[in-house]
């Protein structure tokens, strides 16, 4: 059942997650663990690559949710990459491009970093909206 | 029939038995009145006081008959080996002292001397030789009863010999009577013989040893006594001096060595009794212990079977522990999930939150590594906290682990105010109690647990009306529109909605939404958006500024993983348009002018960003419709239904389901799509949540859309 693996390697410029197989409700509590003691640790600057990913539920969309507000306001981000047109789909059916950085591959994620916190880039209204910090999760905290 | 029924009661022991005495009584009382006629017997009577002693035998042959009648009862009637025990060594010290009493009224009256002249020395005679014979018979009988409590096979030829003995014995005496002395000598050799069997014939005395303690001190006491006043009651008979023997004789002849015999054998059997009772009494303590131990596993095993209430096994276990190991505090600790005291019996809790901190207890156990036992705790420095807060409530202690699958799961403790009270059986016993009652508290904790489940099972059917009762009951039926909807949770509850609303300007609006993640908190999420898009409508002009509205209201008050997405659609009839606005859910789908289109405005899911962005995000499309053009409306759990051969359904089939419907029927699409669904996932459990919408246009759309919309107000209000 639990087809789902997640390899983490450093990089220079960020820590990409290469993760594979199935991301759903049953799996998505590993990647949102992993990403937590990631985070905790004062990492902040996150590749995730969607290379090996065959299938993303709408639990699995929602754990990329839970951290971006706090890693935005640490000056870093999480930059998605080499996803499959089927997995692109879900993605974009919600929405995500407009608040993800939605790339082909790992190297132009971290062109994106090395320019200053992947806020420069900002092709489109909307992308500049969604990295201001203060209009994504109000949060209650 | 008459002749059968007299037969059968014939046929019964007890008549048998009064018939056989009546007719050996009659047969006696002959032989006396022709021996005491014609005898030359010592005593000599006139005709008077013949007729009034040969009256008052046979009312004594008479009255003994009718006691053979009564006493001869059914085995059911004696309760235990002890309870006749009792009865019968009881008896055979009373009725000796009954007999003793007579003897000494005898002696005070001197009666016997007197050479048996006078009416009244008769009768008197008489009224106190008959008690004596009846008192001995008495005996008879109950020594009787004690050798059938546990029969053996030659028992009932035993009873023969003693019963025909004391039957030749009376014979015998009566020839003697008659002035034949030289048979005196054949009735001893009789006695003696008679004797012998009786030593036979009650050699199993097993029941003996079941007595308690208690009653083994009792039994010995009573029957020693019974022995010894027997042998005084055959020493007054036999002497010369007493005149007891006289009496009796006279009552009835050989009654004397009837009575003789009963006593002989009164005496042996008593005497036997109180020597086998003297020679168990020092091990009584330890039998007493065996039983108690076999009838407290008994009751355990009995309880295992039967008890499905934690509480109400413990509670038997709690009080066998009590009282076989003779503890006054029995607890039982349970160590697997909640550490907690279970069940406490003779000690207070608060005593034993006292008596032990945190499982210290539990890690004595685990050192020992099976059971554990000290005889003194206030000579043990490693429990010196625990005896310091014990309050001096324990100083012996047993502890027994209570095992499931080879781990420790509880603890049973046993506890006694005072020092070395426990045994190494009593730890012996306690641990194997520990072993039987592990199984039955896991049975028990297995129920309660079932029973548990079973309950969250039954609240979770309620959720699931409940939350049916949520979905529409049925579809607004609108001129130009026929519409059919349907929705499915994967498991009980889950977090599909939809509903149909009528906005501020009074159009129809389908709203379908999806909540992220499945099951209870969807479901949560899925009533809150109910409520929030019902209030909401009324006020809102276009689907566009419901589905912001509603972000608005979400947005901030939901986890931040969890986020919905919806699909809104307002019909205008009168303009011909649908206006869509999709916020992160699957696209809509439209079959018009002979082709299935998918339209995907841009819009981001509810509940993820403020309204900032989502409202600018939000993009609002204008669909014009005609008649015949079909819309389908659905959730993920539809397009994404999984099939291990054929992978995922995708939406290309759903729209050729679209372009080949070929009537106007919302229900027969409606019924394609979710069959289509249902056979596709063939055998594969349903693992999200499916609902469907689907929407045809009928004929006179745009044309006749005041009347429509009349109508429309008409049946949808």
């Amino acid at each position: 059942m639990s087809n789902f693996s997640i390899s983490v390697r450093n990089h220079d410029l960020a820590t990409v997650l290469h993760i594979s197989g199935f991301l759903d409700a049953h799996t998505a509590p590993q990647l949102e663990s992993r990403l937590e003691s990631l985070i905790k640790d004062g990492v902040y600057k996150l590749v995730v690559n969607f290379d090996e990913l065959d299938y993303i539920s709408s639990a699995g969309l929602g754990v990329f949710m839970v951290f971006i507000e706090e890693v935005r306001s640490n000056e870093g981000d999480i930059k998605l990459v080499q996803m499959k047109p089927k997995v692109f789909t879900v993605f974009d059916l919600l929405g995500f491009p407009m608040l993800f950085d939605i790339l082909d591959n790992e190297d132009e994620a971290f062109v994106r970093f090395s320019e200053k916190g992947g806020s420069q880039d900002s092709s489109s209204d909307a992308e500049q909206d969604v990295n201001d910090s203060s209009e994504i999760r109000r949060g209650p905290q | 029939m008459t002749q059968q029924s007299i037969r059968q009661i014939f046929h019964r022991p007890r008549f048998r038995l009064a018939a056989f005495l009546a007719l050996a009584g009659a047969g006696i009382l002959a032989l006396q009145f022709f021996f005491l006629a014609h005898g030359d017997s010592s005593v000599r009577l006139s005709a008077a006081e013949q007729i009034v002693h040969a009256l008052i035998t046979v009312v004594t042959l008479l009255s003994l008959a009718g006691l053979a009648l009564l006493i001869h009862r059914p085995e059911t009637q004696f309760g235990s080996p002890s309870e006749t025990f009792r009865r019968a060594s009881s008896y055979s010290v009373l009725g000796s002292l009954g007999i003793l009493l007579i003897i000494g009224c005898l002696s005070v009256w001197d009666i016997g001397g007197q050479s048996a002249a006078g009416l009244g020395t008769c009768l008197l005679v008489t009224l106190l030789g008959v008690p004596m014979l009846l008192l001995s018979l008495r005996q008879l009988y109950w020594l009787d009863r004690l050798a059938q409590l546990r029969p053996h096979k030659y028992s009932r030829r035993v009873r023969a010999i003693i019963f025909g003995g004391a039957g030749l014995v009376m014979f015998v005496e009566v020839l003697r009577s008659a002035n034949m002395p030289s048979v005196g000598t054949l009735s001893a050799i009789l006695v003696a013989v008679i004797a012998i069997a009786t030593l036979f014939s009650g050699w199993r005395r097993a029941w003996l040893s079941s007595l308690s303690k208690s009653e083994k001190y009792k039994g010995f006491a009573v029957s020693f006594l019974g022995s010894v006043l027997s042998v005084c009651i055959l020493v007054l008979l036999n002497s010369g001096s007493s005149d007891a023997g006289t009496v009796l004789r006279r009552v009835l002849p050989g009654a004397d060595v009837l009575t003789t015999l009963i006593f002989v054998l009164v005496c042996l059997n008593y005497a036997r009794i109180s020597i086998v009772l003297l020679l168990s009494l020092p091990t009584a303590g330890v039998m007493d212990r065996r039983l108690r131990e076999v009838r407290a596993l008994a009751t355990l095993s009995r309880n295992i079977t039967h008890v499905n209430d934690s509480g109400e096994l413990m509670r038997s276990v709690a009080i066998m522990v009590r009282d076989v190991c003779g503890a006054q505090a029995v607890w039982i600790e349970r160590i697997d999930q909640k550490k907690e005291i279970s069940y406490a019996l003779g000690i207070k809790r608060n005593a034993l939150k006292r008596l032990y901190k945190g499982g210290h207890l539990q890690s004595l156990l685990d050192a020992e590594k099976y059971c554990f036992h000290a005889d003194d705790l206030d000579k043990l420095p490693q429990l010196q906290d625990l005896r310091l807060d014990s309050a001096r409530n324990i100083r012996s202690l047993m502890v027994a682990p209570l095992m499931q699958d080879r781990k420790i799961v509880g603890a049973l403790f046993a506890g006694h105010p005072d020092e070395f009270v426990f045994e190494h059986e009593d730890v012996a016993l306690l641990t194997a109690f520990a072993d039987t009652v592990s199984i039955a508290l896991e049975n028990a904790w297995l129920f309660e647990k079932s029973m548990k489940s079973e309950r969250y099972k039954s609240q979770m059917r309620v959720a699931h009306d409940v939350q049916r009762k949520l979905l529409p009951e049925s579809v607004p039926r609108v001129a130009g529109l026929d519409i059919a909807a349907y929705s499915s949770p994967a498991y009980e509850v889950g977090g599909d909605y939809y509903d149909f609303v009528r906005l501020a300007d009074d159009r129809l609006c389908a709203v379908v939404a999806d909540v992220s993640g499945k099951g209870i908190s969807a479901a949560f999420y899925m009533a809150e958006i109910k409520g929030i898009v019902l209030a909401l409508a009324p006020e809102c002009g276009s689907p566009g500024e419901l589905v912001c509205k509603v972000n608005k209201a979400v947005h901030g008050s939901m986890e931040k993983r969890s986020f919905i997405t919806m699909i809104a659609v307002a019909w205008d009839p009168h303009a011909a348009e649908l206006s869509l606005v999709r916020a992160g859910h699957t696209p809509l789908l439209i079959h018009q002018d002979g082709r299935t289109q998918t339209y995907t405005p841009k819009g981001l899911g509810v509940g993820l960003v403020g309204p900032g962005i989502f409202d600018s995000a939000l993009q609002e499309m204008t669909l014009d419709v005609h008649p015949g053009d079909k819309v389908l409306l659905f959730t993920d759990g539809v397009n994404e239904v999984h099939n291990e051969d054929k992978g995922e359904l995708g939406l290309e089939r759903l729209k050729d389901i679209l372009s080949e419907h070929d009537n106007f029927k919302a229900e027969s699409l409606l019924g394609r799509i979710v069959r289509l669904v249902a056979e596709f996932g063939g055998e594969v459990l349903q693992h999200d949540d499916v609902t469907v919408v689907t929407m045809i246009f009928g004929e006179g759309v745009g044309q006749e859309a005041n009347r429509d919309r009349k109508q429309a107000e008409a049946v949808v209000n």
